[in-house]
């Protein structure tokens, strides 16, 4: 099911050279990669995180998943990935963001941080402007 | 002489940045970044003992850490570029028990900024 949604000329042209040499590199399966790649594209905003909005695991998954909230993300343009459910997603995400920590946020299927700099981010503004350039925020009630 | 040991020996293990991943980090850091101009490192392990991934996990006493590298070294880098350095120089420790790492990077002018504020 995953394959008819590759495409690989969707793929950012910068990214995927990288990213195939880090893959070839490091032997992370096809199937993997390509699910990964899917997952980072199935909503706007994706969060690969420790347990699930609901339940985060991890306390900087909670601390990211709250962050998103106050920012109002609209919750129908957003996906969460639990990666204790799959230790292949566990390791794979490592390799694909080559990023060594959870929670990783992607927007836009570009990557943006951990919880640091999402922090960071929502601290001096720039992730609201940046969830906003996504359209991925509630829309503003007009009473 | 004795009370010196007992205070070192009130600090938990779990707290302390004396252990050997903690040296190792620390010395690392400092050889990376030689226009650091303040560089401090907590380990939180302490806080996350219980938690899932930990418990059954084999480096408990140092597996989180939490560092401030204030630096030069990070100009006209963005986030993730400052992030993935540090963790690109601590690949080693990553791969070997440190389970999370927390990082403010920010270069003198971007600390001193940030200074009346806080």
């Amino acid at each position: 099911m995953f394959r008819n949604v590759i495409n690989r000329g969707l793929l950012r042209p910068a990214a995927s050279s990288r990213i195939n040499a880090y893959a070839f590199g490091r032997c992370m399966s096809t199937e993997t990669k390509e699910a990964i790649e899917s997952a980072v594209k199935s909503a706007p905003v994706v969060l690969f995180m420790k347990g699930t909005p609901e339940f985060p695991q991890c306390g900087f998954s909670k601390a990211t998943i709250s962050m998103l909230g106050q920012q109002g993300v609209d919750p129908m343009k957003f996906a969460a990935y639990n990666v204790l459910e799959d230790p292949e997603l566990r390791e794979g995400i490592k390799e694909y963001s080559e990023w060594p920590t959870i929670p990783q946020l992607y927007v836009n299927k570009e990557f943006v941080g951990g919880c640091d700099i999402v922090m960071s981010m929502a601290q001096s503004g720039e992730l609201t402007k940046l969830l906003e350039e996504a359209q991925a925020l509630v829309p503003e009630e007009e009473a | 002489m004795f009370r010196a040991f007992a205070r070192s020996m009130s600090v938990a293990a779990n707290k302390s940045i004396e252990g050997p991943l903690a040296c190792r980090i620390a010395s690392k850091i400092r050889l990376k970044f030689p226009a650091m101009t303040h560089f401090a490192m907590y380990n939180d392990s302490y806080k996350h003992a219980g938690h899932h991934g930990i418990a059954d996990a084999a480096e408990k006493i140092e597996s989180h850490f939490r560092l401030e590298i204030i630096s030069d070294e990070f100009q006209g880098m963005p986030l993730p570029k400052r992030h993935r350095l540090v963790y690109s120089i601590l690949d080693e420790e990553l791969k070997s028990g440190v389970h999370a790492l927390q990082l403010t990077t920010r270069t003198v002018a971007e600390q001193s900024k940030r200074q009346p504020t806080e």
